[in-house]
């Protein structure tokens, strides 16, 4: 757990980082780029379920975020205006793929690094490694499909404690709701998943 | 109801060490009184490790560039960067050391002319008309004639050689900066492989015989390796474009899925696969899935709805492979949207077991799906487990 003088340290950092980025120096902003983009590529992925889709959307995180820097204020972190931004767009992008007939899709080619291996890998290979593989990718997806059937409000939500370990205040400041919220929207979600998954529970 | 909700909440925040004092007691004298309530817990803590064990994914190497690359495009500029846009030409970049060679042999060019210009005879020697046609080394072209092109074209490539223009910096010249690959080009990629796949459906089923005059009868489709190409016209009347990806797991390893088809006959395992799909209009309707009606719940969350308990029994196993000889894996992959659905399943064990497996995807095979309704569009899921199949009592 970060101290409070460790808190601040980072915060100063940050504020510093942000203002060599607002004076036009890109190597500071290719530093942010290096320093968030793994957290924004996972988000957009547990959102979309698609790397492509996440690795377009992270492109278009970036961008917003280096044109709304100048509107970053540093009540809050740098991280959590950034998954809100990028929980924002996510939500854009998720009610633009529904009018447009592609809703999420999680299949067996959702093979976003080298820790997802094409399910087909491991069809005909029954050592203990592509199988853990083949589990890990299975999980992976069955996770992402009951995520899939929870609203749009509880997913963000269980992505955000479940996936990427936010607390409740940071979700409750990331998404604009209070934390009595985060708490209702967080068990009504998890219960859906608990529902969904109970054969593998 | 609501003390129930509460109870629910009251876990949720617990499990996450998010409660006051006061709660904190109230939830572990829940937990040690109420099995229940003890029960549901346990299964969230268990939801809980499974995501915390999911693997943090990295993003694509190629991001930072990308960004970085369009950043050059959308950033706000700079004075600086104003500055340069100022002194570079709108047309494609060209180095500083060609404008120079330009300007150098330009006044070369210029005092030679004033030089000696007015007095010499003309550099070009009019034609010399013999046989009608231009004689050579001579520069006589029409406009627009190949021949004053390649005269122009060496005329160009010796203002470059003179200025010490590279090859590269010609390329620059005359192409526009290559842009980087957009995503729809990945869509051409995905073409460009499925053109390495069979041109025709009947090519991509070559290694199916055995199961064609079977599927003919009904409105299914038997594919081992399909593409883009080798989707039937048929899906894509009812269904309008289909996504290649959904079949890429076929694209991916088609050689693979070959051998497991049986093409090696060292392998030992046996695959039965189908397609099936239904239209929103219930035409064909070959499949039954037992989703509530009006639901939206993906019905294939739950083997036992859909497997039917006739003729053969299953013991599900779990995830994995197969194992032992009596053992089969069975994938199932669904596309449900408001247009029509895509069931894809695919059996797979040993090979001396094939009987059973037949019967199996029959079986499975014969259930129908009901459309989705709701506010999903569009949901695909991914399933599969391992069962030990066994004849029915």
């Amino acid at each position: 757990v970060a101290t409070a003088e460790e808190k601040q340290g980072r915060l100063e950092e940050e504020r510093e980082l942000v203002e060599r980025c607002l004076k036009g120096d890109q190597s500071s902003f290719a530093e942010m780029v290096r320093r968030f983009q793994n957290m924004v590529f996972n988000l957009a992925y547990n959102f979309l379920g698609n790397p492509q889709e996440a690795e377009d959307l992270s492109q278009e995180v970036f961008l917003k975020v280096f044109r709304s820097l100048n509107s970053f204020r540093s009540d809050s972190t740098l991280k959590t205006w950034i998954y809100r931004i990028t929980t924002n767009m996510a939500f854009n992008r998720i009610k633009w793929l529904r009018r447009r007939g592609r809703n999420r899709q999680i299949s067996i080619d959702s093979n976003p690094s080298e820790e997802l291996p094409p399910m087909s890998d491991s069809l005909a290979d029954d050592a203990p490694g592509p199988e853990r593989k083949a589990r890990s990718v299975e999980i992976r997806i069955r996770l992402m499909a009951a995520l899939d059937a929870l609203s749009d409000e509880q997913k963000a939500v269980v992505i955000l404690r479940d996936v990427e370990g936010m607390s409740y205040e940071e979700i409750a400041e990331t998404l604009g709701i209070n934390i009595g919220t985060v708490k209702s929207r967080l068990a009504r979600g998890r219960a859906n998943i608990q529902d969904t998954m109970r054969d593998m529970l | 109801v609501k003390d129930k909700e509460k109870i629910i909440e009251l876990l949720s925040a617990y499990l996450d060490g998010e409660v006051n004092d006061e709660e904190r007691a109230l939830a572990e004298r829940l937990l040690a009184e109420d099995s229940e309530a003890a029960e549901y817990y346990n299964r969230l803590s268990r939801a809980s490790g499974l995501f915390n064990g999911l693997e943090p994914l990295t993003a694509p190497p190629s991001l930072h560039h990308k960004v970085m690359k369009r950043l050059g495009v959308h950033k706000s500029p700079g004075l600086a960067f104003r500055i340069r846009q100022l002194v570079r030409p709108k047309v494609a970049p060209v180095p500083l050391l060609t404008y120079a060679g330009v300007v150098v042999v330009i006044a070369v060019g210029m005092v030679y002319l004033i030089t000696f210009g007015l007095m010499q005879e003309p550099l070009i020697t009019p034609p010399t008309q013999t046989t009608g046609k231009p004689a050579a080394g001579t520069a006589t072209e029409t406009e627009g004639s190949p021949q004053k092109s390649e005269a122009r074209e060496a005329e160009r490539f010796a203002l470059g050689a003179a200025a010490g223009e590279t090859d590269a910096d010609k390329a620059r010249i005359e192409q526009p900066e290559a842009e980087e690959e957009p995503a729809g080009d990945r869509a051409a990629e995905r073409e460009t492989t499925g053109a390495a796949m069979p041109a025709s459906p009947a090519e991509g089923y070559a290694a199916e015989t055995r199961h064609e005059a079977r599927e003919e009868a009904r409105p299914t489709i038997t594919a081992a390796a399909r593409s883009r190409a080798a989707v039937p016209d048929r899906i894509e009347a009812e269904l309008g474009p289909i996504e290649p990806s959904y079949f890429t797991a076929d694209q991916r390893e088609p050689e693979k899925l070959a051998e497991a088809e049986g093409g090696d006959p060292a392998s030992q395992f046996y695959v039965s696969e189908t397609v099936t799909y239904i239209t929103e209009r219930g035409e064909p309707a070959t499949l039954d899935v037992s989703a509530p009606p009006g639901s939206d719940a993906n019905p294939l969350s739950d083997p036992s709805t859909f497997l039917p308990p006739r003729f053969l029994s299953f013991e599900f196993i779990g995830s994995g492979v197969p194992q032992r000889s009596d053992e089969v894996q069975v994938f199932v992959e669904s596309h449900i949207s408001r247009t029509g659905s895509i069931i894809y399943m695919r059996v797979i064990g040993q090979r001396s077991n094939a009987a059973l497996i037949e019967d199996l995807a029959d079986r499975l095979f014969s259930t129908r799906l009901i459309p989705a309704r709701g506010e999903q569009d569009s949901v695909s899921v991914f399933y599969s487990f391992v069962a030990v199949i066994k004849p029915a009592h």
